[in-house]
């Protein structure tokens, strides 16, 4: 990522916006979908990302990967909207899930369907971490947990993934 | 559990598909961007470890440009609904705009009388962006209201004129767009703070509500594919030269403020009035308890100001927290909700300007 195009972005230049979309937007929206597990919601969390970035990279001080910085930022977004949801017990309507999408092998469907029975407190732990290949100790300070019990909630979500798999067969 | 089978099960999870966004997605930001939404993002976490507490403690605080300098601007809805209308009145809790069910209410403190509001109270305008923050962590502001109080004659009588409007950017659809809900209107008399007349005329939405000195007549018409009517009519509590605020008129308190005694240890109720109809069982008059609960020093885009914080009560429920400048009781800032959701407004201009 260019120094030129984050300082364009910084200064709210719409061009400079729209290059950082196209970089980066898609794998932002499927984290995003990821975690809070709907395509509104999704859409939602990467809009508020983009129209708060201007302002935002004032706080960014260019230590790191830039890209892992977006992705906290979007992470934390999503999971403040998903504990909202959680609160307003509110159930997805998302109709845009119910896509038709191209054939995929028949244990990725049954692993989704696992995945997504999960319970939160599980599924983002096992999203984050093995999906998104972050650490325990980033995971834990996405969530707000302890590391430990990152790794405690990343085991029992692979038993239970495992466990849900070997019954559907 | 097997090495295998979780490492099958992780390079499974590794290849999990998810879908693309929508292609209008871009353009929705950018328009946001350009209807003036801003959005405070969380870049740290809270609380958790010791080290970060600090750094969290400079929560951002968002200015919404809703004047954009010229900027092509998104669609304008001229087409007011019903829902629309509802969505922008904020301000109040829902228990402020519904009726009070069950025996009325009886004041907390000594009811608010005798202000000499001609002599106190100066017209003005006042500019304010509504945010709305999500567990102290994520701020969105995409709300202007702008009060305006000049004086007027309504019926051969000395009035203020209060006027409020607000514009709202929808951001959640695929074009967002603004709404500007119909100005909400009130004549009050000039020596008492006593509302005359008030009303919300929109394309399709039509509620006016006119006072005598004991009464208050309510008419209310939506048109369109719904249509509804009402006509109600009630005695008003308290005595006949008291202050009263309008609930469905969110920021009737700002030439109250003006006229209030504040200081430390001040406390009043007026009563305020909600829609008379159409449950006939409710009460639509209730207690609004005020009381001057300490004072800060605060900073709000219109500058710094030396403030009385204020709690409002309504029964058993505080429905917001408002800071008043001690020079000139000008509303500064408003708060309600939780820490899970909270809405603030705060002042962005004044005219004049602040002394």
């Amino acid at each position: 990522m260019g120094a030129a195009l984050i300082e364009a972005v910084r200064a709210g230049n719409p061009e400079a916006l729209a290059a950082l979309y196209r970089e980066h937007g898609a794998a932002l929206y499927r984290l995003a979908h990821r975690l809070t597990g709907t395509r509104e919601e999704a859409e939602d969390v990467v809009h508020d990302v983009f129209v708060g970035l201007p302002e935002a990279l004032a706080h960014y001080e260019e230590r790191g990967k830039f890209t892992s910085w977006l992705k906290r930022v979007t992470a934390r977004v999503a999971l403040i909207r998903l504990r909202s949801r959680q609160r307003r017990r509110e159930v997805s309507l998302d109709g845009a899930d119910q896509q038709p999408r191209p054939p995929v092998d028949a244990n990725v469907i049954a692993l989704e369907g696992a995945v997504n029975s999960l319970p939160d407190s599980l599924r983002l732990v096992i999203v984050l971490k093995e999906v998104e290949g972050y650490s325990h100790g980033e995971v834990a300070e996405l969530l707000g947990i302890s590391v430990a019990a990152s790794r405690v909630r990343a085991a029992r979500a692979l038993a239970r993934l495992r466990k849900v798999l070997e019954d559907g067969r | 559990m097997s090495n295998a089978t979780v490492d099958a099960i992780r390079l499974g999870l590794r290849s999990l598909a998810a879908p693309e966004p929508q292609p209008q997605l871009l353009a929705r930001i950018l328009e946001s961007r350009a209807a003036g939404i801003r959005v405070a993002l969380p870049l740290a976490r809270r609380g958790y470890r010791k080290w970060i507490v600090g750094a969290l403690a400079a929560a951002a605080t968002v200015v919404l440009v809703m004047s954009n300098g010229g900027r092509a601007r998104p669609p304008v809805r001229t087409g007011i609904d019903y829902q629309d209308l509802a969505a922008a009145l904020s301000f109040w809790p829902q228990a402020a705009i519904a009726q009070q069910l069950g025996p009325p209410r009886l004041p907390r403190y000594d009811l608010v009388r005798h202000l000499d509001a001609a002599r106190v109270v100066h017209a003005g305008a006042w500019t304010y962006d509504i945010c709305a923050t999500i567990d102290d962590e994520l701020t969105k502001c995409r709300s202007r209201l702008t009060i305006e109080l000049r004086e007027a004659q309504r019926g051969q009588r000395p009035a203020w004129l209060m006027i409020q409007r607000v514009a709202m950017v929808r951001d959640w659809s695929l074009r967002p767009d603004t709404i500007h809900v119909p100005p909400d209107t009130t004549y009050f008399a000039r020596e008492t703070l006593r509302p005359i007349a008030w009303s919300i005329v929109g394309d399709r939405i039509r509620v006016e509500r006119n006072f005598s000195f004991d009464s208050v007549h309510e008419t209310l018409d939506i048109t369109g594919p719904d249509p509804r009517s009402w006509r109600a009519r009630g005695r008003l509590p308290g005595a006949a030269d008291a202050p009263l605020v309008l609930r469905w008129a969110r920021y009737d308190v700002v030439p109250l403020l003006q006229a209030l005694p504040l200081a430390p240890g001040w406390r009043g109720s007026v009563y305020s009035v909600g829609l008379i109809g159409p449950v006939p069982r409710g009460s639509p008059f209730s207690p609004l308890d005020m009381r001057v609960v300490g004072r800060d020093r605060i900073d709000v885009p219109a500058g710094r100001f030396d403030c009385w914080k204020i709690e409002l009560r309504m029964g058993d429920e505080t429905v917001a927290m408002l800071w008043a400048s001690k020079d000139r009781g000008w509303l500064i800032k408003a708060m309600q909700g939780t820490r899970e959701r909270r809405t603030e407004s705060t002042l962005v201009s004044a005219t004049p300007p602040a002394p």
